[in-house]
């Protein structure tokens, strides 16, 4: 198809919809807020896929400005305001705002909201927005600013019911532990900036592409370690499962598209500027994170919680995959990962609705009070078990594909550890089937219970869409081969061929795997190994435990040694100074007041008491003559003996 | 020519001489004169002295001045032992004691 | 215009004016005081808006030549003549380049915002107001003078208002923090005053033939304006306890300015006498005073004695990243929200320190812009504190927990303060910090680094803190249920007055903007940042390669 002519003003369309629809609301409407932000959403979107039909291999990056510089001459370094639109960012554009607008509708009639929303979109529109910012934007700074932006709106929506404790407590936890993983974002922009001499991000994939210098590495480790933090990874995932005190919408939001995805799609987008190191970390950050986030999840209370530890091990296996040199595979997961996660969060919040909590215990009977919603979580419940037929056969078969093609190569290279995460990943196929059927085994527990609440279209449409959306089409037209999935760039890189044993195999680890989950919800023997196992679940591995005793704890306790060093030593020398001067004070008081009015007193008394020795006296002119006459003569002796004598 | 030691023992003989008139003698007329006695030894000393100073002559003239101070000073002292003589009816300076209050 | 050539005498003695109008009006219009301090500040920024205008960055760069600053006024103040070491010559000599009028613009905006401040101040209006009067006189005089003399004596004059607003204007401790901050600051001017002196000594400016003694600074920069053989002639090598002079005369300076920014160890009088200080000092202190000495660094340290800023590169930098742990740190313990802020000032002031130390472009620019939006943000978050205590007489965080509940307005103004505090991108403080490190690496990049890579990387630590102390007052003080510590307070806290509105929200917007559009600011000092900074490196290593 002929490629359309780009202007600059594509990008209003792209990043204005959202806000002007949520202005328009504000000033016309503020009671259907939602409703003009969602269509504002829509528009956005409608436009973007638009974009993907007829812009998808023609990139494009453009400049809207600049927006600061630092020096001149050679010397100079720009900070642009650049947008690129090229395959990835657009399908990933189009992706979030799909996603946003049917979370935007689902939101109109979400009962937990009550009165006003406009805070409430205000937020959501930042957050889209923001996202919006990191996939298009051509300029790593302008990427940093957008990035942490995610962060800030994540912060508000997270902590959106200010009034509970928890609430505030896990926004600001998302929030510390995300920058936590910016340092080293930022650490990579100072490389960046300094060595690269341009934030531009194609410049640098450039430069990066015709050699890989030391600093590369580095710039490298620190974007991982950002997307560490976002996406939530072993060590920095311990946020994202209290991030569930948000809204449920920001939740589907958040684990579908918009925050966590931000970091594999950074991965992607930077994946040539990544060196061997990097690659190799990431592989092992993403195997450990998607075995520990399948085992965290096994065995929740919560259907969010299994959700969201659900969301990290999926994460795990993007991360894996993008670090055994398989971005595209990691970001047909991401795709197909969106409607799946989405659907399951929508669906879980209209569930929870009708069970009154979001209890995995009080979920039953679910297909009798809400059918369709039920069918639609199921179909994302599968796909999210990667069982064939559902889209998310077709990306897990991919990643595992081209893991396993990695370690093959790398065991080749004497590398033996790889195998590692080849374990891990598999063990997080098997987990993964395990918790989806414990998860399903409560919900379709038979209760005696008819619906109680009605539930809306707005909320009723996007989540059986998103159920549809977890179906392979989605994500190809041959449910089991992903090498022809829609959005995989066949010319891009070496596709890599799937074993003829790994279909049989992931297959009946799902099998096996969902029958030991479903047996899990009726298996009440609770003996001793098998409590530890569950309390080691249910508790993220202790990480809450163990970061507030390593790192946390640690912390504090310097910084009250560091208040102590303040009070006690320097205002300790300060004082000391100035009670020193007090005490020369006090010292030069006593000095004056016995020395120097010692002395006068003495020579007053000495005066006066030589009238006794004038009483000695005559009183006759002649003896003191004789007296003065001898002390002149004692003066003169002494006088002599002390200058002129020896 | 005389050598100076006569001169400067010569009037050390004379102050010598006027401080035991002066520490020594009951009539107050006698230790005026002790006094002047001990002004005329040091006018010789000053005589002596200024010899050497042949530029100037600091030393004869100073020897003028102190004469001429020593006229004024007997004129006062003369003055003060009249009324000394008022006051006490006597000269006899060990019946004069009114220094010790 | 003729009188465009004295805005910068304006700017200085239209506050002094308006401190003396204070004195003379009789006690019977003691509430138009605060009128006529809002009068003399809205002159301030009238004059300033037209200094803004007019000022052209293509016009000269400043630093180096005379002829390159702006509005410069130069007039003969008095000669000495002093026999055989010749005569003296100080004179009243004005300008503004791109290192002082940021600071000049942050001033008169803080200053303005101090008097709207001081609106509810009840004791002793007659004292108050002449004596802020005088202090923004004395503020704009020093970061306009370009005579060390002059300099010098607006410096020595911040000290005496800003000891009598504190110490009578104070807390209950205030008698202490305000003799704290009155020594540690007299050690600093002493200091200064020693180099100062030594300087007198060496500098002469050429008038034809005759030589006068000079205390002008732009002449102080250039190496052949020594006198060869002097105490701190470039050329020569005269030592005290086997350090060139020079380098002792430096560090001496540099001590001098530390103890105003506040460094780490110096520091510790800046959180007692802003815990005691009236809200309206607090935010001059942190907002304009501080700056003094950022600028004293730069314009009287580092331009003056270019070789002493290389060979201590390292050493200011290392001491500006302990100031951003440390500040940090301490304010991740205070229990105070003043004390919390005044920490957090010393840990961002340690920015500033870090980007001066990398002489480069990018780190002096994050300097300058660490300097301005440090000034609005802790301001802003000062009058928060304010707020809060004008309503309750107490600031300990533990006593409020959420308030974002009863004051919705003043929550969303404190968030923004919070976030800017912590370095969000799109807010000034990100901006300012970025350039820092970027500064702070091209340092520590090359063959011959200034000092380690591990500076910078050690810096970002700093970040977290900040945003853990920020988080966690929200979380503390604005989130979670409502309670106060004492149940009276419950009626008194009602969200922002019309008049806490428009001064939060336009420092706000204010702060906003610089963080949306920092090439507003940016353009009026890079010209001088470039020539700075290659003339601190040309001049500097010329005379350590000597």
């Amino acid at each position: 198809m002929e490629a359309l002519p780009f202007h600059n003003w594509y990008w209003d369309l792209i990043f204005l919809g959202p806000v002007l629809g949520l202005i328009l609301g504000l000033v016309l409407f503020k009671k259907k807020v939602g409703v003009f932000t969602t269509l504002g959403m829509a528009f956005s979107t409608f436009f973007l896929v638009f974009l993907c039909l007829w812009n998808l291999d023609t990139p494009v990056t453009s400049k809207i400005f600049n927006w600061w510089h630092i020096g001149s001459g050679q010397n100079i370094l720009q900070v642009d305001i650049l947008f690129t639109s090229n395959r990835l960012t657009l399908l990933m554009g189009s992706l979030v705002g799909f996603i946003a607008t049917l979370v935007f509708w689902y939101s109109t009639h979400y009962e937990a909201l009550k009165g006003d929303k406009s805070r409430y979109y205000a937020g959501l529109v930042l957050f889209t927005f923001a996202m919006m910012g990191i996939v298009f934007s051509g300029n790593l700074l302008l990427t940093f600013v957008f990035w942490e932006l995610v962060g800030f709106s994540s912060w508000f929506l997270i902590g959106y019911w200010h009034h509970k404790p928890e609430a505030a407590r896990a926004a600001r936890k998302a929030f510390l532990v995300n920058r936590i993983g910016d340092i080293g974002f930022i650490i990579a922009l100072m490389l960046v900036g300094v060595y690269g001499g341009t934030f531009d991000i194609e410049v640098l994939l450039r430069e990066a592409h015709s050699g890989h210098q030391a600093w590369m590495t580095w710039a490298g480790a620190g974007l991982l370690l950002a997307v560490i933090g976002k996406s939530a990874q072993f060590p920095l995932l311990t946020w994202l499962p209290d991030a569930m005190e948000g809204p449920t919408p920001v939740s589907a939001l958040l684990h579908a598209a918009t925050m966590v995805a931000a970091g594999v799609f950074l991965l992607v987008r930077m994946f040539d500027f990544l060196a061997e190191p990097v690659l190799t970390t990431a592989a092992f950050v993403g195997g450990i994170t998607a075995f520990m986030g399948a085992f965290a999840a096994w065995r929740q209370e919560d259907i969010k919680k299994v959700l969201a530890f659900s969301t990290i091990s999926q994460l795990g296996f993007m991360i894996a995959s993008i670090g055994a040199g398989y971005p595209q595979f990691a970001f047909l997961h991401l795709f197909t990962h969106a409607f799946f996660k989405a659907g399951l969060f929508l669906g879980a919040g209209v569930m929870a609705h009708h069970a009154n909590s979001y209890s995995l215990e009080a979920m039953g009977g679910m297909l009798k009070k809400a059918p369709w919603v039920t069918y639609a979580f199921i179909a994302a419940a599968l796909a999210l078990a990667g069982v064939p037929l559902f889209s998310g056969f077709i990306s897990k078969e991919a990643i595992l594909a081209g893991i396993n093609n990695w370690t093959a190569i790398s065991v080749r290279e004497g590398f033996h550890s790889s195998i590692l995460v080849s374990i891990l990943l598999w063990s997080g196929v098997f987990l993964t089937a395990v918790y989806v059927a414990r998860m399903l085994g409560y919900l379709l527990k038979p209760k005696n219970e008819t619906a109680a609440v009605s539930t809306p279209n707005s909320q009723l449409i996007p989540v059986v869409l998103l159920g549809i959306g977890s179906i392979w089409l989605v994500a190809g037209l041959l449910p089991w081969d992903f090498s022809q999935a829609w959005i995989i760039d066949q010319s891009a890189e070496s596709i890599p061929e799937a074993p003829i044993w790994m279909m049989p195999l992931t297959i009946s680890l799902i099998i096996f795997g969902g029958y030991l989950g479903y047996r899990d919800v009726h298996y009440t023997k609770q003996k001793a190994f098998n409590r530890a196992v569950t309390n080691l679940s249910r508790l993220n591995w202790q990480l809450d435990a163990i970061y507030n005793a390593m790192i946390v704890a640690p912390t504090l306790w310097v910084a009250g040694m560091v208040r102590i060093i303040d009070k006690k030593v320097l205002d300790g020398l300060y004082n000391g100074a100035v009670a020193g001067f007090v005490v020369v004070g006090h010292f030069l008081n006593l000095v004056d007041r016995y020395l120097v009015d010692g002395t006068v007193h003495l020579s007053v008394y000495v005066v006066r008491r030589s009238g006794v020795l004038a009483k000695a006296g005559s009183g006759s002119i002649q003896a003191y003559l004789i007296w003065a006459a001898l002390f002149l003569l004692v003066l003169i002796i002494t006088v002599f003996f002390m200058f002129i004598g020896f | 020519m005389i050598p100076i030691s006569h001169f400067l023992l010569f009037s050390a003989v004379l102050f010598g001489l006027g401080l035991i008139i002066v520490f020594t003698r009951k009539h107050i007329l006698m230790v005026l004169m002790g006094i002047e006695l001990m002004l005329n030894a040091v006018n010789i000393n000053l005589a002596v002295f200024g010899h050497w100073d042949t530029k100037f002559q600091q030393g004869q003239i100073f020897a003028l001045f102190v004469i001429l101070v020593a006229a004024a000073e007997a004129g006062v002292a003369l003055a003060i032992i009249i009324k000394l003589f008022k006051n006490f009816k006597t000269v006899d300076l060990s019946r004069i004691s009114g220094l010790k209050d | 215009m003729t009188m465009d050539q004295y805005l910068l005498s304006f700017l200085i003695f239209t506050p002094i004016a308006g401190a003396l109008l204070v004195l003379i009006l009789p006690a019977k219009f003691e509430s138009q005081y605060k009128l006529v301090g809002l009068g003399a500040l809205l002159i301030m920024a009238l004059i300033l808006i037209r200094i803004y205008t007019l000022y052209d960055p293509q016009h000269g760069a400043g630093v180096y030549e005379l002829e390159a600053f702006h509005f410069v006024e130069h007039a003969p103040w008095f000669t000495l003549d002093l026999g055989a070491i010749g005569s003296l010559r100080a004179s009243y000599l004005l300008g503004v380049d791109g290192f002082s009028l940021p600071l000049v613009m942050l001033s008169v905006v803080v200053l303005l915002a101090g008097v709207v401040a001081s609106w509810g101040i009840k004791k002793n209006l007659k004292g108050y107001f002449s004596l802020y009067l005088l202090l923004s006189g004395s503020v704009m005089g020093c970061f306009v003078a370009l005579d060390f003399l002059l300099f010098y004596l607006f410096f020595e004059f911040l000290l005496l208002p800003m000891f009598f607003l504190i110490g009578l204007w104070g807390g209950l401790r205030r008698e202490y923090a305000a003799i704290k901050f009155f020594l540690y600051t007299l050690l600093g001017s002493v200091l200064i005053l020693i180099v100062m002196v030594m300087l007198y000594l060496s500098v002469q400016e050429g008038d034809g033939e005759a030589f006068f003694k000079t205390f002008n600074m732009v002449s102080m920069t250039q190496a052949e304006n020594f006198i060869p053989g002097s105490a701190l002639d470039p050329g020569g090598d005269q030592m005290l306890w086997g350090w060139p002079l020079r380098w002792v005369a430096f560090l001496l300076l540099f001590i001098g300015f530390a103890i105003k920014v506040p460094v780490v160890p110096l520091h510790t009088w800046l959180p007692d006498a802003h815990v005691e200080a009236p809200t309206a000092i607090s935010v001059v202190l942190a907002g304009v005073l501080l700056k003094v000495g950022g600028y004293g660094i730069l314009r009287a340290g580092f331009l003056i004695f270019p070789d002493g800023a290389i060979e201590f590169a390292g050493f200011i930098a290392v001491l500006g990243l302990i100031s951003i742990i440390y500040g940090g740190l301490n304010a991740l313990v205070s229990k105070d929200l003043k004390r919390l802020v005044a920490y957090s000032s010393v840990a961002h002031m340690g920015f500033v320190v870090l980007g001066l130390a990398s002489l480069t472009n990018e780190g002096f620019s994050g300097a300058i812009y660490q300097m301005v939006s440090h000034g609005l943000i802790s301001s802003l978050l000062f009058l928060v504190a304010g707020v809060l205590y004008d309503r309750t007489g107490d600031r300990m965080i533990e006593k409020y927990s959420g308030l974002a509940q009863k004051m919705p307005r003043f929550t969303a103004i404190s968030v923004l303060g919070l976030f800017a505090a912590l370095g969000l991108p799109g807010l000034p403080g990100f901006i300012a910090e970025i350039m820092v490190f970027l500064g702070a690496m091209t340092a520590a990049k090359g063959p011959d680094p200034l000092f380690s890579i591990a500076i910078p990387i050690l810096a970002t630590l700093g970040l977290i803190i900040g945003a853990g102390y920020c988080l966690w007052v929200l979380q503390r003080m604005y989130f979670g249920k409502f309670y106060v510590h004492n149940p009276a307070w419950e009626k008194s806290l009602i969200d922002l007055t019309k008049r806490e509105s428009i001064l939060l929200y336009s420092l706000g917007l204010l702060i906003l903007s610089l963080g949306l559009f920092p090439s507003f600011l940016i353009n009026i000092y890079e010209g001088t940042v470039e020539a700075a900074v290659s003339g601190i490196l040309e001049t500097g290593n010329a005379i350590l390669n000597r």
